[in-house]
């Protein structure tokens, strides 16, 4: 080579060398035997274990809550009765799913000032604690749903006995604790849709109460397990 | 690769020079090799079956599919359960075998098929989707509400092992992506609810960090310009949206340094990135493009500040701080900490290593990137910490901007590369129309200025394109 070429290689490290004369296609090329080594089997099945681990951790989360959470009962409505014919399923509104009862109790304030919500309303996506508080009794079977006490903007670190809180998601003009929608096995469609449409005539349009048992865990997390219709009684 | 009539015409025309002695039997073979013509027959089997079983694969995805939202209501959580989890299994299972079973004849010296290469990455991909819808229907068979962001985010760092442990880039572009999807759904729900700890929280918060410390080093495994290409945007943005410097610009009570850092942090790490910082890594596979990407921030960075608006109290779409969404309480010291260490520690190296830099440096040497960054941190500083300077700190960003048009454009000329001449011209266009519109003058200097440039622009082409068609003749 010329004189050039050499004078620029004593400057040059091997390195910087190699990468002015290669170029990335080059790279490819040279390191296509190494790269497409076949893999030991722990490659597959370790990534493996860990997303099946993903995957189970949903169910475990609701097992964990089954066992350990409280049992809290929730008085609550189907919000649109439309939805049994049309998607199989009935998404069921609590009492403190609405803002404009948990307005009026205490706590309410505070959240909307933490929350630097506009026009006295609260921001998408906010997080809040609705604390209940217990009511030992039954009427034909079904329990009581508990009574609310306060609202809060944290997780409450020390509760009475008696009393306990549940996380919920502002969205949409409504706040969402776990979830509340029911999809309804085929056998019970018309069973249940007879029982709601039942109770319209008795009290014409007036929402048929639902009563629902859900279990929460110290964190707040809300999973729903059963509910009433009058006195017949639905499993999640 | 469908239309292999050359090949086919090739062929018959080589029978026919062959038979006609214009060449000799040792030549057509030798020409047969070269254009591969003598297994057509069998390419064309074996394409016709890749088609035949993709086609099939998708009727039987969307039979399965139909037969699963058919029955979904009547079965139980048991046989939902099962069935969810050994769809995902078998299907990631037999994709590996599928994918890895090239590389073993391969090594055994048979010889390799490469469409079952392709075939099974398409069935590991399949198994990633699987593995979020398994997510989902899990948490909706069990009633667990989780966030989006929660599902999102579980989802990509699944993915992602799974890519980390193949080297399979076309899964780490779509891990890539789930996170990104993730950050974005997870965002919204940290500017409002600053109260809450759970790890989807975590994640968006760290999300600088993260990208740059788990997706860079996916790009050597993968050997992915794409994939490093994603993990410098996943970081520089998800920065810019964490710190969202824009609104503090015009902020007094936080801290003076935010905004420099926010800004010029992205394009410092970019430029001075060192593929040979890495262990074990020899070769600069991506310095070339970090650099062009930090090119591109500059850009984009300079053309934000150089307009009026940015340094003025905005009158909409701003909301004073208040003590929940404290920017101080969240601002993620420990990543810029993290980040700025190693900005510091690849700037050291690059200096030390100024003598055997790969690439010429034409216009854009070190110099001229450290000026670009010490200037616009220092007006960003100084804006915010002792005086607003906006009209200075405008005229600074324009010539910046201009400074780095004019880089481009000579860069271009000097290397004859056409993409920094018209990067350079572009940007230049665009600064001089930008402005013009900007400041509001008369209609007729607008036509002027259009007329200009456009024709500036056309002169400005054709004579670099002949330059470079008579420097390459010569």
């Amino acid at each position: 080579m010329n004189s050039n070429s050499s004078k620029s290689k004593k400057t040059l490290s091997p390195e910087a060398e190699f990468s002015e004369k290669l170029t990335f296609r080059d790279y490819l090329i040279a390191t296509e035997q190494e790269a497409n080594k076949p893999l030991p089997l722990w490659r597959l099945f370790v990534p493996l274990l860990i997303q099946t681990g993903l995957i189970l951790a949903v169910p475990f989360q609701a097992y964990y809550t089954d066992m350990s959470g409280r049992t809290v009962i929730l008085q609550g409505a189907v919000a649109d009765r439309e939805d049994i014919r049309d998607t199989n399923s009935v998404l069921i509104n609590y009492n403190i799913s609405r803002p404009e009862i948990l307005r009026r109790f205490p706590g309410w304030g505070g959240l909307l000032r933490q929350n630097r919500g506009r026009n006295r309303r609260l921001t998408q996506g906010t997080n809040l604690y609705a604390i209940l508080q217990e009511r030992e009794s039954y009427n034909r079977g079904v329990p009581r749903a508990w009574r609310l006490v306060r609202v809060s903007g944290r997780l409450p670190t020390s509760l009475p006995a008696d009393e306990v809180a549940l996380k919920g998601v502002y969205r949409d003009g409504f706040i969402t604790y776990g979830t509340q929608t029911y999809y309804i096995p085929q056998e019970e469609r018309s069973e249940i849709s007879n029982d709601l449409f039942r109770e319209l005539d008795d009290r014409y349009q007036r929402r048929q109460p639902i009563i629902v048992k859900v279990k929460v865990d110290t964190q707040g997390n809300v999973v729903p397990i059963s509910f009433w219709v009058g006195d017949r009684n639905y499993r999640f | 690769m469908i239309f292999d009539n050359f090949q086919r015409k090739l062929r018959q025309e080589a029978q026919s020079w062959r038979d006609e002695g214009l060449i000799s039997s040792s030549q057509h073979e030798q020409l047969a090799q070269r254009y591969k013509f003598n297994n057509l027959e069998a390419n064309a089997r074996e394409r016709f079956i890749l088609i035949v079983t993709g086609v099939g694969g998708i009727l039987l995805c969307l039979g399965i599919i139909t037969f699963v939202a058919a029955n979904w209501q009547t079965w139980s959580r048991d046989v939902k359960f099962i069935l969810l989890m050994s769809l995902f299994l078998s299907t990631t299972i037999i994709g590996f075998y599928t994918w890895r079973e090239p590389a073993i004849a391969k090594a055994e010296g048979k010889k390799p098929q490469p469409s079952k290469r392709i075939l099974g990455e398409a069935l590991m991909i399949l198994g990633a989707l699987i593995f979020g819808a398994n997510i989902m229907l899990m948490a909706e068979i069990f009633n667990i509400g989780g966030s989006t962001s929660e599902f999102f985010l579980a989802w990509g760092f699944g993915v992602l092992i799974m890519a980390y442990c193949l080297s399979i880039s076309s899964l780490g572009v779509i891990a890539i992506v789930l996170v990104q999807v993730g950050y974005w759904t997870g965002l919204g729900d940290w500017w409002y609810t600053s109260n809450e700890w759970n790890w989807p929280q975590l994640v968006v918060r760290h999300m600088p960090l993260l990208s740059w410390l788990l997706f860079v080093p996916l790009a050597y495994l993968c050997r992915s310009r794409w994939v490093f290409g994603l993990a410098a945007f996943a970081f520089a943005s998800s920065l810019q949206f964490n710190l969202n410097p824009l609104q503090m610009l015009t902020y007094s009570d936080i801290p003076p340094w935010v905004a420099s850092f926010a800004f010029m942090l992205p394009p410092a790490l970019l430029w001075s990135y060192d593929d040979l910082l890495f262990p074990r890594v020899n070769y600069r596979l991506f310095q070339p493009l970090a650099r062009s990407l930090a090119l591109i921030g500059f850009g984009l960075i300079f053309y934000i500040l150089s307009f009026r608006w940015q340094w003025q109290y905005p009158d909409y779409g701003y909301f004073p701080p208040t003590s929940n969404s404290n920017i101080l309480r969240t601002l993620p010291i420990i990543d810029l900490g993290i980040l700025s260490g190693l900005a510091v520690l690849q700037w050291s190296f690059l200096l030390r290593h100024r003598n055997n830099q790969p690439r010429r440096e034409v216009v854009f040497t070190t110099p001229l990137i450290t000026s670009f960054i010490a200037t616009s941190a220092l007006v960003l500083f100084w804006h915010q910490a002792f005086g607003r300077i906006g009209e200075l700190g405008i005229f600074a960003f324009n010539v910046l901007f201009a400074t780095l048009a004019w880089g481009l454009i000579q860069e271009g000329l000097k290397l004859n590369d056409r993409r920094s001449f018209w990067g350079g011209m572009l940007l230049f266009t665009l600064q001089v129309i930008s402005r013009v519109l900007e400041y509001n003058t008369d209609q007729l200097f607008r036509s002027l200025v259009f007329l200009m440039s456009g024709s500036a622009l056309m002169i400005a082409g054709t004579w670099f394109e002949r330059r470079l068609s008579t420097g390459s003749k010569k």
